[in-house]
């Protein structure tokens, strides 16, 4: 194929085309590289991983992200994933104590276990040669419950608990702020003081109040949306300030010329255009979130006593940091993670979504 | 009940007796009658301006001031032709074409497009009448949306008017851009992938999807290069033969609207001041703007440069223009009042004066210096000389101010350029339209409009 | 004839990108006479801006000047050691790895030692021996403080002029480019200017110094076209008083026509057509110049139809073999696939008309351009419309 050199290539035709548009000096010294980035990929997912790729940090976070996702959705589907392989004989092979490392790995960790004795240390610090240490590499909580299944299903709390409020907060911010900034004038100024008003109240008293005036101090589910509900005036307030640049573009100007209906042009050229900072900002709240309830279930709100979760976890070990520090650290560690793991992908993502903001 | 049929979109708009709903080549397809776009001027307080002389508490008055973007405009665009509208920036031509699409709303006057007034049509029937009228922008960059496929952007139109299913628009998007000069395989590239001359073969293309009666370009040639420009204008003039397509092309590059256009229409702040056929307009300009802009126009031949009139002095404001002919405060022909008896010299000299005092073009010096400057032969004589001099010395004084007054009072608001609305129309040299002016130069040999 | 005041050699400006070298500016040569005004015409892509920015070694990262001499009167503004190391150093660049650290290559041009350093550049030269004026008025003043305080700024900075006197040379300088009332506007800010004022104001900025050489870059292109003749005219004036030379940028054949004396036009990083400005409208030397005039509409006669250039200008970085133009000439035959001409005298009397095509036999007798096959490109599609269909 290979026939005159330049045009033998296949996308020569379609960069000899952008030629013209070059803008006096400033663009004279762009790759070609650089202009096909702008091209077709900046928006495409495939280009948003591959600069996360690139960027070790950024990588990080999604690993971190990935795992405990994973193991939230393996927790997610325990029970009935065990009972239903056991039935098949998948773990006839195993030894007993295999079997009891298996069970316990799968199964609900709710249930007190009999003859576990409590607050066991981890695996390779005091109880190396103790009894049962497999069954428990990081020990077991003052019932002698085993504290990695119970880390792993309260995995399961906290990524449904963020990503619930995080996307209870972009849904609500984005239809309010795009409704808001695109219609502007008498309803932007009601959404905005509605807006406002959520906004000037500190943030855990409002999650409080909301919490106890629902009477739902023990329901995950409302709190979830409690917490979502409190994000929404952020993601108003950021989309509304985009969506207030874009609906000024020519091409949404172009989509009403041609008798697009405004709910079309908000749904097609408005939310896309502007919705790139509002994704961002949602994976960084899904750590904030994961940490607001944590905190809340640290004060005793939220879930039920037998049901696994971090902040739980955390909140009881206070009573027993003298007897076992590792019961408290463990949560702590992974709250940690998993936070940081958020904010590391959500800044890593600010960055591919928006180039500009690096260089 | 208007507002009503409006809130619900039902309202049908009211029909022009005399326009035809279906003009044949040649029928007045668009007819724009008296329209009228004034806007809030919305400075960085919102209205609100610093009255120490107010009666009120506060030395602070909310008053709105209106821009007047357009003001009175009224022409007829034929089918099958185009009509040029060309003016500098700032002159309201964008502001007219997006009034003519109801995109802004108009503030009075009508709109009427196959003999139905746009101006006072409900929502709904309104954007069923977007399907004829389409509209091309002058940014080929940012009319496209970045994450939609070159082909979603040209079905767009499609889809919102219902026309064809799925696989009909698709095939009908891959054909008009084979007719607007794309490859029919780019269907699936993005906005960014395309120069600025393709972009706006793109937007040709969306505009042209829903096979609309008129297009109204808003200067779509003026971001592309010039050897690109002349691609797009020859494919654009294709394309109206192809399609039958009536443009209003909206330009400020005179030389692009005279290779285009059919009939051309100079607008200066606001309002058209001078309509004819291209030809007559080019070679028989009877408005002292428009050969003011025809002679500011570098022509691309050394041997042909003349002696350029330049006009002096800022367009003023749009908030506040001028009364009368708004061309008035800059007009080099500004017509004497009635009375001032001057001879022509004598009238040349005292307007080139109040001119350089209106914009203080001199440093103060004394009155000699002023005399041997503006009048040769000495100052005019009778009671125009005697405000002359009390200028002047006022000047000396160094209240510029006071010798503005004085000189704008007795010569220029008395004029009939700043007291009454020019509209005039003409016999033209070329060509057999009728030549609109907008000039009080008109009034002696021609009919009042 | 005087000495020229400013001679551009063989000026290279390449870009150091990931993906190769875009040789911006590739071995432009011209030279400006006292009181002259020198146009650089050229579409978007063409290098012009670098070119003129190259002159007072403005060009920024990636950009690198890499060879070629701009001598100032006596002062060597860019002269670079040995230009056949940069050209090889240069392509060499392109097959390199793209990954590879622009800063560290090999070979990079020595400079002389007569060199001016980017001190006396700084002091000596910019704003004071050549200005520069840009595009954008609004951009090249700072909005916050008022037009003559920023004047008054300059002036204090590159005269011997302070306080009370470097005021009243500022407001001198705001009538000399006709501002009305400049006592009273030298308190307004930008934003208070007109477009046209504030072109006004830069290029007041700009004779401040009295400098012997402005630079326009395309400083009347945002401008409406009465302002616009406005300025020409005022730059024509200023021109004849200060007996300044100007370096005039820009794109408009109109605007060349109006002001200028002698023009050069680039193409994709080269000059190939050098000529005083009525030999070049009207004993036109390069089909490039010829078809840029043919494709303008004129405002002085109707023109029915318009006769454009054929496709788009290629890409900077990949440039066509032999001949630049190639792709697009309507003259093109099979040498100009093979040989880049260079800039040579077609025209000898006065100075020199100077252009790079192959069909002026007798500049380019080894070519043999007439022998040669035409290779037909009016029968081809354009390139832009038909892009490429082996996708």
């Amino acid at each position: 194929m290979t026939v005159a050199g330049h045009t033998s290539d296949p996308e020569s035709g379609a960069d000899a085309g952008r030629g013209d548009v070059l803008a006096p000096g400033r663009d004279e010294g762009r790759t070609e590289r650089e202009r096909r980035e702008d091209v077709e990929a900046r928006y495409g997912w495939r280009y948003t991983l591959g600069q996360l790729r690139r960027d070790p940090t950024a990588a990080a976070g999604l690993v971190v992200v990935g795992l405990v996702t994973l193991v939230a959705a393996v927790a997610w589907v325990d029970a009935v994933l065990f009972d239903f392989l056991a039935e098949f004989g998948v773990f006839a092979g195993l030894g007993v104590e295999q079997y009891a490392l298996a069970k316990a790995v799968w199964t609900s960790p709710v249930a007190e276990p009999a003859g576990t004795p409590r607050l066991l240390p981890p695996v390779g610090l005091e109880n190396q040669f103790g009894e049962g240490t497999l069954a428990h590499p990081l020990g077991t909580d003052h019932r002698g419950r085993d504290i990695l299944l119970r880390l792993v299903y309260g995995s399961r709390v906290a990524i449904q608990v963020g990503f619930v409020a995080a996307v209870v907060g972009m849904l609500g911010g984005t239809v309010v702020g795009a409704v808001s900034g695109y219609y502007g004038g008498r309803v932007d100024d009601v959404l905005m003081r509605f807006v406002e008003t959520l906004y000037s109240i500190p943030f855990l008293v409002l999650v409080l109040s909301l919490v106890a005036v629902l009477g739902a101090r023990e329901n995950l589910t409302i709190i979830m949306f409690v917490v979502g509900v409190v994000y929404v005036p952020e993601f108003a307030r950021l989309i509304r300030s985009r969506v207030f640049s874009v609906r000024e573009e020519v091409y949404v100007e172009a989509a009403r010329a041609a008798g697009v209906s405004t709910p079309a042009i908000i749904r097609r050229h408005v939310i896309p255009n502007s919705i790139t900072p509002v994704l961002v900002q949602g994976t960084l709240r899904v750590g904030t979130a994961i940490l607001t309830v944590a905190g809340l279930s640290f004060l005793g709100f939220g879930v039920n006593p037998p049901t696994p979760s971090w902040g739980r976890m955390l909140s009881i070990s206070r009573d027993y940091m003298i007897q076992n520090v590792w019961f408290s650290i463990w949560p702590g560690l992974a709250i940690l993670i998993t936070v940081v793991g958020f904010n590391l992908f959500g800044d890593g993502l600010r960055d591919a979504l928006d180039p500009r903001l690096k260089n | 009940m208007s507002r009503l049929g409006d809130l619900f979109g039902t309202d049908d708009g009211e029909y022009h007796p005399d326009l035809p709903a279906d003009p044949d080549v040649g029928e007045v397809l668009l007819r724009v009658d008296g329209l009228t776009k004034h806007f809030p001027d919305t400075g960085a307080l919102g209205g609100l301006h610093l009255d120490r002389d107010g009666d009120g508490p506060l030395p602070l008055s909310v008053e709105r001031e209106w821009v007047r973007a357009v003001d009175d405009v009224t022409f007829d665009v034929k089918r099958g032709e185009t009509l040029g509208l060309v003016g500098e920036s700032g002159c309201g031509k964008s502001t007219l074409a997006r009034t003519i699409l109801r995109l802004v709303e108009p503030t009075d006057g009508a709109v009427y497009f196959r003999g139905r007034n746009l101006a006072t049509l409900g929502t709904s029937a309104l954007r069923e009448v977007r399907q004829d009228v389409q509209l091309i922008f002058q940014d080929p960059q940012s009319s496209l949306n970045p994450r939609l496929s070159v082909g979603r952007i040209v079905e767009e139109p499609m889809r919102a008017h219902g026309m064809l299913d799925e696989a009909g628009r698709e095939e009908r998007a891959r054909d008009l851009l084979e007719a607007v000069g794309l490859d029919p395989q780019h269907y699936n590239r993005y906005p960014h992938a395309f120069s600025g001359g393709q972009r706006q073969r793109i937007n040709l293309a969306r505009a042209l999807s829903v096979e609309p009666d008129l297009i109204v370009c808003d200067e779509p040639v003026s971001a592309l290069d010039v050897s690109i420009q002349a691609q797009v204008l020859n494919t654009m003039r294709d394309l109206q033969d192809e399609f039958g397509l009536t443009y209003v092309f909206i330009a400020h590059d005179l030389s692009v609207i005279r290779h285009i256009s059919d009939r051309v229409a100079v607008m200066y702040l606001g309002k058209v001041v001078e309509l004819a056929e291209k030809e007559e307009l080019f070679e028989n300009p009877r408005h002292p703007y428009t050969r003011a802009l025809l002679d500011s126009i570098p022509v691309p031949d050394p041997r042909a440069s003349g002696e350029r009139g330049v006009l002096a002095g800022d367009v003023p404001s749009p908030v506040d223009p001028p009364a009368g002919c708004r061309f008035h405060t800059r007009c080099p022909a500004l017509i004497a009042p009635d009375s001032v008896d001057l001879t022509d010299e004598e009238w040349d000299a005292v307007r080139r004066f109040a001119r350089a005092v209106d914009r203080r073009e001199f440093a103060a010096t004394d009155a000699a210096d002023i005399r041997e400057r503006y009048f040769d032969g000495g100052f005019p004589r009778g009671e125009a000389g005697e405000v002359v001099k009390d200028a002047v010395a006022a000047i000396e004084r160094d209240d510029w101010e006071d010798a503005r007054s004085l000189l704008v009072g007795a010569f220029v608001a008395e004029s009939v350029c700043a007291r009454e609305d020019p509209e005039y129309e003409t016999d033209p040299e070329y060509g057999d339209d009728r030549h609109f002016v907008a000039c009080h130069l008109q009034r002696e040999t021609d009919q009042t409009y | 004839m005087h000495d020229p005041l400013l001679t551009v050699e063989d000026l290279q400006t390449h870009f150091f990108t990931e993906d190769g070298v875009v040789r911006a500016v590739d071995g432009i040569s011209f030279d400006v006479a006292p009181g002259e005004i020198v146009g650089l015409v050229g579409e978007s892509g063409a290098g012009k801006s670098v070119a003129v920015r190259s002159i007072l070694r403005l060009v920024e990262d990636p950009g690198r000047i890499v060879g070629g001499e701009v001598r100032f009167r006596d002062q060597t503004l860019v002269g670079f050691e040995d230009d056949a190391t940069a050209a090889d150093t240069a392509g060499d660049d392109r097959s390199d790895d793209p990954g590879d650290e622009p800063g560290s290559q090999p070979g990079r041009p020595v400079p002389r030692p007569e060199m001016l350093s980017e001190s006396a550049m700084r002091q000596r030269i910019r704003g004071n021996e050549i200005a520069i004026i840009f595009q954008d008025p609004m951009e090249s003043l700072n909005p916050v403080y008022t037009v003559g305080g920023q004047l008054r700024e300059f002036i204090e900075l590159n005269r011997d002029l302070s306080g009370r006197a470097a005021r009243e040379a500022a407001v001198e300088m705001l009538r000399e480019v006709n501002i009305p009332d400049a006592e009273r506007r030298y308190e307004d800010h930008p934003h208070e200017f007109s477009g046209g004022m504030r072109q006004r104001v830069l290029i007041a900025m700009a004779l401040a110094c009295e400098p012997s050489l402005i630079i326009a870059d395309e400083p009347t292109t945002a401008l409406d076209v009465t302002v616009e003749g406005a300025i020409l005219d005022l730059v024509r004036d200023l021109q004849e008083r200060y007996g300044t030379s100007f370096v005039w940028v820009t794109h408009d054949m109109g605007v060349v026509a109006e002001i200028c004396d002698r023009v050069n036009v680039m193409y994709l990083g080269e000059i190939v057509e050098q000529a005083g400005v009525d030999e070049l409208f009207h004993d036109t030397k390069h089909p490039y110049t010829q078809a840029l005039l043919n494709s303008i509409p004129r405002p002085d006669e109707t023109v029915e139809q318009l006769d454009p250039i054929a496709g788009v200008m290629p890409e900077a970085i990949d440039p066509p073999a032999g001949c630049r133009f190639h792709t697009r000439c309507p003259d093109a035959r099979e040498v100009c696939t093979r040989r880049n001409p260079p800039c040579r005298t077609v025209v000898a009397d006065g100075r020199p008309h100077r252009a790079a095509c192959l069909k002026h036999e007798s500049a380019f007798p080894e070519a043999d351009y007439w022998a040669s096959r035409p290779i037909g490109n009016l029968e081809r599609p354009a390139p832009d419309a038909r892009g490429d269909g082996d996708e």
